[in-house]
């Protein structure tokens, strides 16, 4: 019964946006692309759902949308769900501001690097039941229009849950989370000269034995911070002395010498140890801080 | 690493000590904790109905806090302070990078591309095949490459690990598996420390495993994600962990080694020869020296080939050269890539890489390559946004400093309760 009133309300909720969407002219527009997705939430192409992350009443930054991508399937096969978002509302006079959880860093690292120099439709914001928008005047740009994108908890170095096998059994996704396979996917530097800021939480414990250096439960600073290369490492807060290096806020990579991937910054380190991966339903944990940032310089 | 494991338990001992003194202090009566400040979100209502956060920007200024060094503390900056500082900085690092165009990149922006190696090196958690884990356990895997491309053999070796350096170890067995279709075809792979199939010495408990995936029926005509899980036992406790690497077994198109160049428009044009065997989308990359061995560009060609023999063009650009003082004749080095198929899984079939010299260009007399920058639509677009963008955080900021409206300032953002 919850689930008919929760499609019902679903529905509903589609139906409205499309009633009242036409958003077109000079707008700037957040879009929030999350993470690994197992529990299903977020109606794909429908973006006006925000069950991802939380209540859609929240602030998160000027004209919100949240991409829904399915969060299960391989990057490549569901990444389509990404680029119509980016045409929707990144195209014609039309600007985004990126936020993006944990999978949703690798989303559009590889939206960016694979497509970024494509030609793109521009289109009107009003998207159908499929979350494609119309075209405006059948003319094309190259690549879209984004001014830069704040990542939380990014994995778009991999996690070591997925290297150990402990989400084999659930999806597709988890074989692309493998850190070298994760790292192989793209090129991480080239992001069309955008800047991503990085917000890495360090509160985890659950996994400290399969996850090195500090870890938000699921992902590892060598993935939250961008720290390049074709595996992880142990990297940690200042003062830890069991990690291969500290990993700097800025562009300044590690102390042990490994950069990051270019255009990224850390923008937030958690030296209090006080923020995990999880949305908790209601913009939780690392999500929380890029939301605050959103709503700070997204406008 | 053994010494560096065993010093690190010295260390442990150490800071243990100091934490049970630390956690004496901390608790000793009369020492507050101390008190977290507010959410981002604002608490429930009495309602009972989700809270609401109306309170995303708040007009009074956060408290001025003095500075750890005892410093006149910095007055708190204003949202659109904050946004101005956001907007000049995403123009200028904008209008830096792009004096050179994508395809074209200083390579000091691959730090992890320099060459076509991918060599893989990774320190695990012991988890049991029960699933618990063995904190004090390690296990160190290496691999040769990430991507294995037609005939390439696959080396691995895997240690055991603890706070007192490399433990006695077995490897009980191993086994490749095609991704996703796991364990419908396996073939077993022999991990050895006897010296031999690429074991560098016998008995140091680094255990060694030799993989042609060419040579195995299971990997025919196969593209795409492989696995192989090891099963090792060490300490008393048996552990299952996995390599992971990219197989192409037939490979797409070849580089014939022709190459031709040309100044076309200040900028060097170096035309590669493929002989393609699968029309389709390619991605390629190009490494380019100077004269003088310095590591110089990582140029890309980014477009459909179709089927027979045909040339990739890849720029070294103009401005690039003379910015870094590029001496010629330009050596020419590490080409790779993969035909990309969009949408799909595997999204790629891998070139065998060419690792090493290729080519070395013609020498030419100075001047011969542009100073100018990149310009295209795209800078142009992103350059006007940018510009309008810092315009008016400009304007907002002189507003606020006028009075002419309210200074406001960010949320608050720490940590949930």
């Amino acid at each position: 019964m919850k689930r008919v009133l929760a499609a019902a309300l679903s529905t509903l909720a589609a139906a409205s946006v499309f009633a009242f969407a036409p958003e077109a002219g000079a707008t700037n527009y957040s879009l929030w692309i999350h993470g690994r997705n197992t529990s299903g939430l977020g109606a794909q192409g429908n973006y006006a759902d925000f069950a991802y992350w939380g209540p859609s009443s929240y602030s998160a930054g000027v004209n919100k949308k949240s991409v829904n991508w399915g969060g299960v399937d391989r990057i490549s096969p569901s990444n389509y769900r990404v680029r119509d978002a980016l045409d929707c509302f990144c195209t014609g006079s039309n600007w985004c501001y990126i936020a993006a959880h944990s999978a949703g860093d690798a989303q559009i690292g590889y939206t960016l690097a694979m497509y970024g120099g494509s030609s793109r439709y521009k289109k009107n914001a009003v998207a159908n039941s499929s979350g494609v928008c119309g075209n405006v005047d059948g003319t094309t740009q190259v690549g879209w229009n984004i001014k830069w994108i704040d990542v939380a908890a990014g994995a778009g170095g991999g996690s070591e849950l997925a290297d150990a096998g402990e989400w084999f059994v659930s999806d597709n996704l988890t074989a692309d989370l493998v850190t070298t396979t994760t790292r192989a996917l793209y090129n991480h530097n080239t992001t069309r000269s955008k800047w991503l800021y990085r917000f890495a939480g360090a509160s985890g414990t659950l996994y400290s034995g399969l996850l090195p250096g500090q870890d938000d439960e699921v992902v590892s600073y060598h993935a939250a911070g961008g720290v390049s290369g074709t595996s992880g490492g142990s990297f940690c807060n200042p003062g830890d002395w069991f990690c291969d290096g500290d990993l700097y806020t800025g562009s300044n990579g590690t102390s042990s010498g490994r950069p990051l991937w270019s255009y990224q910054t850390v923008d937030f380190r958690d030296d209090g140890e006080s923020y995990n991966h999880y949305t908790n339903g209601s913009w939780g944990g690392i999500v929380g801080k890029v939301r605050a940032d959103m709503v700070t310089y997204a406008y | 690493m053994a010494e560096q494991v065993g010093a690190r338990r010295t260390i442990w001992i150490g800071v243990a000590a100091l934490a049970i003194v630390a956690l004496v202090l901390l608790l000793w009566p009369g020492r507050e904790p101390s008190k977290p400040t507010s959410p981002v979100v604002g608490s429930a209502s009495t309602s009972g109905a989700p809270a609401v956060a109306t309170a995303d920007k708040v007009v009074a200024p956060t408290p001025f806090t003095a500075a750890p060094d005892g410093s006149a503390p910095e007055p708190p900056k204003t949202i659109w302070q904050l946004r101005l500082n956001r907007a000049q900085q995403t123009l200028d690092k904008y209008l830096e990078s792009t004096r050179y165009p994508p395809h074209s990149r200083p390579i000091s922006e691959m730090p992890d591309l320099q060459t076509t190696e991918r060599r893989v090196e990774k320190q695990l958690g012991f988890r049991k095949k029960n699933g618990t884990k063995r904190g004090d356990l390690r296990l160190n895997l290496t691999q040769s490459s990430q991507r294995i491309i037609a005939d390439e053999t696959l080396r691995m070796t895997i240690a055991c690990v603890s706070g007192k350096g490399i433990e006695p170890s077995t490897v009980l067995s191993a086994r490749s598996e095609e991704l996703p279709s796991r364990g419908q075809t396996q073939t077993p792979i022999a991990f050895v420390d006897d010296g031999s199939h690429g074991d560098e010495k016998a008995g140091d408990q680094v255990w060694t495993a030799l993989f042609q995936p060419a040579t195995s029926a299971q990997f025919n005509g196969y593209n795409g994600d492989v696995q192989v899980p090891v099963e090792i036992r060490c300490s008393g406790d048996e552990a299952l962990t996995y390599f992971n690497f990219f197989y192409t077994a037939n490979v797409p198109a070849r580089f014939t080694g022709k190459v031709r160049e040309a100044v076309e428009k200040g900028s060097l044009a170096l035309y590669l020869e493929l002989e393609v065997k699968k029309a389709g989308w390619y991605k390629l990359d190009l490494r380019v020296d100077d004269a003088n061995d310095t590591r110089l560009a990582f140029t890309s060609f980014d477009a459909e080939l179709p089927v027979g023999l045909h040339e990739a063009r890849f720029v070294l650009f103009g401005k690039l050269i003379v910015d870094y003082a590029a001496q010629p004749p330009f050596k020419l080095r590490d080409l790779d890539g993969y035909r990309f198929v969009a949408d799909t899984s595997p999204d790629r079939e891998y070139l065998k890489p060419t690792a090493g010299p290729i080519y070395t260009t013609k020498t030419y007399p100075a001047g011969t390559f542009s100073d100018a920058e990149w310009t295209s639509e795209e800078k142009d677009r992103n350059v006007a946004e940018f510009t309008k963008d810092v315009k008016e955080a400009k304007e907002k900021v002189a507003d606020e400093q006028s009075g002419k409206i309210p200074k406001e300032y960010p949320p608050s953002s720490a940590p949930p309760k």
